[in-house]
C-alpha cells in the first residue's frame, strides 16, 4: 500500500501577538491509499491544525511533513497551493460554498483554477455532482439548498479535481444526526470506490464508521 | 487737496500701460445729461496735472507717491507729464473684478481739458433728501433733464452684481447634487451598519423589543452619524471658507470678501445634515424591518 | 440594496466628475472654436483691451490701416465699430413707440459678414440695419421696417439719431444675453458717433501661407499703439478671467473622485470582510491568491463601470441644467458653452472612475488575501 501523506514529529506554534500558542507539539501520521482515517480529540487539541498540515495549507514549525514524498517545508506559498489544487481536496464544517454561485459552478472553480477547459469542466462537475446524489440539484444555488446539500456540494468541490486525498475538518458540525449519517454513509461510498479520507470530528458515530482513528491530546497524536 | 473722481470715460495712456478713467458709483442715483455728441476738442495739459494711481497696479508699475507719470487721452494725442500726487486702494468693487485696467483719478477739470471734453460728464450722482423714495425721485427727474436716463443706485448694483449671482445660483446647484451624493452615501452606509447587525436586532425582536423601539434607534443612530458629519463638515467648510478668501483676495488683490459662512448657513447645513441622516435611517431601517427575524437568524 | 446605493452614488460622482471635466476645459474651447469659425486669425485693438472689452476706439484708423494692410502676410482687414446704441421702433403717434431699447451697434465694411448670419432679408446697406433676430422679435420689427437709433453711453443716451431702414434680421456670433446687436454701415455708425476715423477693433485675416504669428508680430512692429493678438491670445485671456471656473472644476472633480473611490473602496471592504470564510475556504482549496484578488476587484470595477456608465448619461443631463444657469453670466457670447460635450471628457471621467473604483477595490481585496489561510480558517470555522 502506498504513502500518500506523513507527518513525523511535527510542531506549530502560533504567534498572536506576545504570547506564543504551541498547536501542535510532536504530531505523527502516516496516511495510505484507500484509508479513511478519523481525527479525534477535545476542542483546541489541534485537529484543524494538524489537518492543514497534512494538505500543505500550512506549514509545521519544526518536524516534516512529507506528500507523495515531497517534502512541504521545501515548497514555496504557490507551489504548496498549486499541489492542493491538483492533489487534496477541502471540506469545512461551514462548507464555504460561493453564494452566488450554483451548485455545478461551485464545483467547477477547482477546476477552472486548474485550467481544465469549459466543456470538460461542466461534464466532469456534473458526474461529481451525480455521485453525491445532486444530481437533480445542478442550478440551485446555495441558498436554495438545504445544509445537508450544501455539503455534499462542498464534498463534490473537494473531489472534483480527482485528488489523491480529501480533509474534512468538522464536516458534519452544522448538520443534524439524520443528515450527519448520509455524509458518513457517502464517505464510506467514496472510501470503497478509492478516495482516500481524512476526517476531523467531534461526531463520535462518524469517527466509529472510519476504518482507522487517532486522537490528538494537547498536540499530541494518540494512536 | 480735494481730488474729485473724474466722471469723462476714455482711454489713458502713460508710459506703454493702459489707465481707464474711472467711474465712482453714486450713493442713491446717477443723472446723465444730454451733453450732444462727444466733440474730441481742442487738448491741452492742464498746469498742476494731479492723479491718484490705484495702489496694485501702481506696486506692480513701479509707480510710487512723487512719480511724474506721462498721460495722453489717446494713443496718438500728445502727453501730459503727471505728479502723482498719492495712491488710493481701489472699492472692493465686484464689477471690478473681471476688468484687468488699472484706475487712476483726477480733478474732474483736469481730465475734462485732457480729453478736450470741457464742460462735460458722463454722469453725475444725486443724494437725495432722507425721506425721500428714490424710484418716485428718478421718475420726478428724468423728463426735467432731457435725453438723460436717471438709475437708481440700487439698481446700477444690481446690474454690476449679476455675475455674483450667477455663480451663486452655480453653486447652489452644485451644493443640490453634492448632498444627493452625500445622501445616497450615508443611506449606503447605514444599510451596512444595520446588516452587520442583523441577528442582533433579529434577536431583540425575538425577545419581544417592539419594531418601533428599534426602528427608533436605527433612525436615531443614523442622525448622530449624519450630525457628526455634518459637525466635521461645518470644521472643514469654514477652513476651505477661509481659504478662499485668502486666495482670490491675494490673487485678485483686493478687500472684497468672496466666501462668507453665515450662521443661516451653518443652521441650514447642520438640519440638512440630521435630515438626511433621519433619511437614510428609515431607509435602512425599512430595510431591516423587512425580513423575517427567524430568517434573519437563519443561515 | 447597497449594490443599488453604491450604483447610485457612483453614478452622482462620475456625472459630477464629468461635469468639472468638461467645465475644464469648456469655455476655452468653445469660445476659440467660436473665434476660428470666423476666419480671421488677428485682431486688433486699443492697447491693453480685447474686442468688445470696452468702448475705447483706436483713433486715425485710416493711416493705421495703411500701414497695417502693408504688413507682409496681410490678407483682408475688417473693421468693426461696437458701442452702445438706443434703438426705438418708428412710426405711430408723435414719431416713436416711447420704448427704447439700449443694445450694442456694430459698424461692419460693406461686405463684412463674418460677426453674424442672416436669418432674414439682406445685409445693411447705407441708411440700413441688420437686427438681431431676438431683438427683432421682440421689437416685432423685421425687413422693411424703420428705426430710429441713438448713441448710448453706459448710463445715458446722446441726443443725435438717425432713421434707418431694417434690411434684415440675423444671429449675431458673439451677441450675449443682454446684447442683442444691430450692424451697420461702418461709415453710418461713424458717422452717428461723430467718431468718423474711429474704429473699435479691426479682425484681419492672414495670407494663405503666412504664419499667423509672424504677421501679428510684423502688425506691432508698424503699429505700436494698439494690442495684436492671436485668437490663442484671446483664448488665453478670456480662460484667465473665468480661472475661477477651471479651480472650482479641479477642486470639485477630484472630490468626486474621491466619494467614488470611497463609496466602492467601503462596499468592497465590508463585502470582503462577510465573505473571509469563503476567500479562506478558496485560498485553501489552491486558488491562486492573484486569481481571488482579480474577482474580487473585478466586483468593483463591474460597480464602477455600472455606476459610472449611469453617471456618463446623468452628467449630459446636469452640463445641460449647470449650463442654462451659467449662460446667464453678462458679457460672455451666447454661442460660447461652459459644458463642452467633449467625448474626451466623457471618457476620461469615465475611465477615471473605473480605475479607482479598481483601486479602492483592490486594496481590501489585498488585505484580506494578504492574511494567512490558516489565520482565515481558524476565524471563520468555530
Ligand atoms: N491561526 C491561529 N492563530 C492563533 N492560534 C491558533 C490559530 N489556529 C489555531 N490556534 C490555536 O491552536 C490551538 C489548536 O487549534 P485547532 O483549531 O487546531 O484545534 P481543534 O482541535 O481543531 O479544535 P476544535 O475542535 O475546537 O476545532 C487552539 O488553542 C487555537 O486557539
Ligand atoms: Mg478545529
Amino acid at each position: 500500500m502506498s504513502i500518500i501523506v506523513t507527518a513525523r514529529d511535527v510542531t506549530r506554534d502560533y504567534q498572536r501577538g506576545r504570547t506564543r500558542v504551541r498547536a501542535l507539539r510532536g504530531a505523527t501520521v502516516e496516511v495510505r491509499r484507500g484509508d479513511f482515517l478519523a481525527v479525534t480529540g477535545p476542542s483546541g487539541s489541534g485537529k484543524s491544525t494538524l489537518l492543514h498540515l497534512l494538505g500543505g495549507v500550512d506549514v509545521a514549525t519544526s518536524g516534516e511533513v512529507s506528500f507523495l514524498g515531497e517534502d512541504l517545508g521545501r515548497l514555496s506559498v504557490e507551489a504548496r497551493a498549486a499541489l492542493r489544487l491538483r492533489e487534496v481536496g477541502l471540506v469545512f464544517q461551514r462548507f464555504h460554498l460561493l453564494p452566488m454561485l450554483t451548485a455545478i459552478e461551485n464545483v467547477e472553480l477547482p477546476l477552472a483554477a486548474a485550467r481544465v477547459p469549459r466543456r470538460e469542466r461542466r461534464d466532469r462537475a456534473a458526474a461529481v455532482l451525480e455521485r453525491v446524489g445532486l444530481a437533480d440539484r445542478l442550478r440551485h444555488r446555495p441558498s436554495q439548498l438545504s445544509g445537508g446539500q450544501c455539503q455534499r456540494v462542498a464534498i463534490a468541490r473537494a473531489l472534483a479535481n480527482d485528488p489523491a486525498l480529501v480533509l474534512a475538518d468538522e464536516p458534519t458540525g452544522e448538520l443534524d444526526r439524520a443528515t450527519s449519517r448520509r455524509v458518513l454513509t457517502l464517505f464510506q461510498e467514496l472510501n470503497a470506490s478509492g478516495t482516500t479520507l481524512v476526517v476531523a470530528t467531534h461526531d463520535l458515530e462518524l469517527a466509529a464508521g472510519a476504518t482507522r482513528r487517532i486522537e490528538v491530546v494537547d498536540g499530541s497524536t494518540r494512536p | 487737496m480735494r481730488l474729485a473722481a473724474a466722471l469723462v470715460a476714455g482711454l489713458f495712456h502713460f508710459a506703454v500701460p493702459v489707465v481707464a478713467a474711472s467711474s465712482v458709483g453714486g450713493e442713491t442715483g446717477s443723472v446723465h445729461p444730454d451733453g450732444g455728441m462727444p466733440q474730441q476738442g481742442r487738448v491741452s495739459c492742464p498746469d498742476d496735472l494731479q492723479v491718484l494711481v490705484e495702489r496694485p497696479y501702481a506696486a506692480r508699475a513701479g509707480i510710487e507717491a512723487g512719480s511724474t507719470i506721462r498721460l495722453r487721452s489717446a494713443p496718438d494725442a500728445e502727453p501730459c507729464p503727471a505728479l502723482v500726487a498719492g495712491l488710493f486702494e481701489p472699492q472692493a468693487d465686484p464689477s471690478k473684478l473681471m476688468g484687468t485696467r488699472p484706475r487712476v483719478l483726477f480733478h474732474l477739470p483736469h481730465l475734462q481739458a485732457l480729453a478736450g471734453r470741457e464742460g462735460e460728464v458722463d454722469y453725475f450722482t444725486v443724494q437725495l433728501r432722507p425721506g425721500v423714495d428714490a424710484a418716485t425721485a428718478a421718475r420726478d427727474m428724468e423728463p426735467l433733464l432731457v435725453g438723460t436716463q436717471v438709475w437708481r443706485a440700487a439698481d446700477v448694483v444690481d446690474r454690476a452684481s449679476t455675475t455674483f449671482r450667477v455663480v451663486s445660483r452655480f453653486h447652489a446647484a452644485i451644493a443640490g447634487i453634492t448632498l444627493v451624493a452625500g445622501g445616497v452615501f450615508l443611506a449606503c452606509i447605514m444599510v451596512l451598519k444595520v446588516q452587520e447587525r442583523r441577528a442582533a436586532v433579529a434577536a431583540a425582536r425575538l425577545a419581544g423589543i417592539p419594531r418601533r423601539i428599534l426602528m427608533g434607534w436605527t433612525v436615531a443612530e443614523a442622525a448622530l452619524l449624519s450630525a457628526l458629519g455634518g459637525v466635521a463638515g461645518l470644521g472643514v467648510g469654514f477652513a476651505a471658507s477661509a481659504a478662499v478668501n485668502a486666495y482670490y483676495q491675494r490673487a485678485y488683490d483686493t478687500a472684497l470678501v468672496f466666501s462668507i459662512v453665515t450662521g443661516e448657513m451653518v443652521v441650514q447645513g447642520f438640519v440638512l445634515a440630521v435630515v438626511l441622516g433621519l433619511g437614510a435611517g428609515v431607509v435602512a431601517g425599512a430595510r431591516l424591518f423587512a425580513t423575517d427575524p427567524l430568517e434573519q437568524l437563519g443561515r | 440594496m447597497r449594490t443599488v446605493l453604491t450604483v447610485a452614488g457612483v453614478a452622482v460622482s462620475t456625472a459630477m466628475l464629468a461635469d468639472m471635466l468638461m467645465l475644464g476645459g469648456g469655455i476655452q474651447q468653445s469660445f476659440g472654436e467660436l473665434l476660428e469659425s470666423r476666419g480671421y486669425e488677428l485682431r486688433v485693438s486699443p492697447k491693453g483691451t480685447l474686442p468688445f472689452d470696452t468702448e475705447a476706439t483706436i483713433p486715425g484708423w485710416g493711416t493705421l490701416r495703411d500701414s497695417v494692410e502693408g504688413v507682409v502676410g496681410v490678407g483682408r482687414v475688417a473693421p468693426v465699430l461696437a458701442m452702445s446704441v438706443s434703438a426705438e421702433l418708428e412710426g405711430g403717434e408723435a414719431g416713436g413707440s416711447g420704448d427704447v431699447t439700449r443694445t450694442l451697434g456694430l459698424g461692419l465694411d460693406a461686405g463684412n459678414r463674418s460677426l453674424y448670419e442672416v436669418v432674414e432679408g439682406d445685409g445693411p446697406g447705407v441708411g440700413e440695419v441688420l437686427v438681431d433676430a431676438r431683438l427683432a422679435e421682440a421689437l416685432e420689427v423685421g425687413p422693411g421696417s424703420r428705426m430710429r437709433l441713438g448713441i448710448a453711453s453706459e448710463f445715458g443716451t446722446w441726443g443725435r439719431s438717425a432713421s434707418v431702414r431694417v434690411s434684415g434680421t440675423g444671429d449675431f456670433v458673439f451677441a450675449t444675453a443682454r446684447d442683442m446687436p444691430v450692424a451697420m454701415p461702418l461709415a453710418d455708425l461713424q458717422a452717428l458717433s461723430g467718431k468718423e476715423d474711429e474704429v473699435s477693433f479691426a479682425m484681419i485675416r492672414v495670407g494663405a501661407d503666412a504664419d499667423p504669428e509672424a504677421v501679428r508680430a510684423g502688425i506691432a512692429g508698424v503699429a505700436d499703439r494698439v494690442e495684436v493678438v492671436t485668437l490663442a491670445g484671446i483664448s488665453d485671456k478670456l480662460d484667465e478671467r473665468l480661472s475661477y471656473f477651471r479651480q472650482v472644476a479641479v477642486i470639485l472633480g477630484s472630490v468626486s473622485l474621491f466619494v467614488a473611490a470611497l463609496l466602492i473602496g467601503t462596499i468592497t471592504a465590508v463585502s470582503v470582510s462577510e465573505r473571509l470564510g469563503v476567500i479562506a475556504a478558496v485560498r485553501a482549496i489552491g486558488v491562486a491568491r492573484r486569481r481571488v484578488v482579480g474577482d474580487l476587484a473585478a466586483e468593483s470595477v463591474v460597480l464602477a463601470t455600472v455606476g459610472g456608465g449611469i453617471g456618463i448619461g446623468l452628467a449630459v443631463v446636469v452640463a445641460g441644467y449647470l449650463e442654462t444657469i451659467l449662460a446667464g453670466l453678462p458679457g460672455l457670447p451666447v454661442a460660447v458653452r461652459f459644458f463642452v460635450l467633449r467625448p474626451e471628457s466623457l471618457a476620461t471621467a469615465y475611465g477615471l472612475v473605473i480605475v479607482s473604483g479598481g483601486v479602492a477595490g483592490l486594496v481590501p481585496a489585498m488585505r484580506a488575501t494578504g492574511r494567512e489561510v490558516t489565520e482565515l480558517l481558524h476565524r471563520e470555522e468555530p
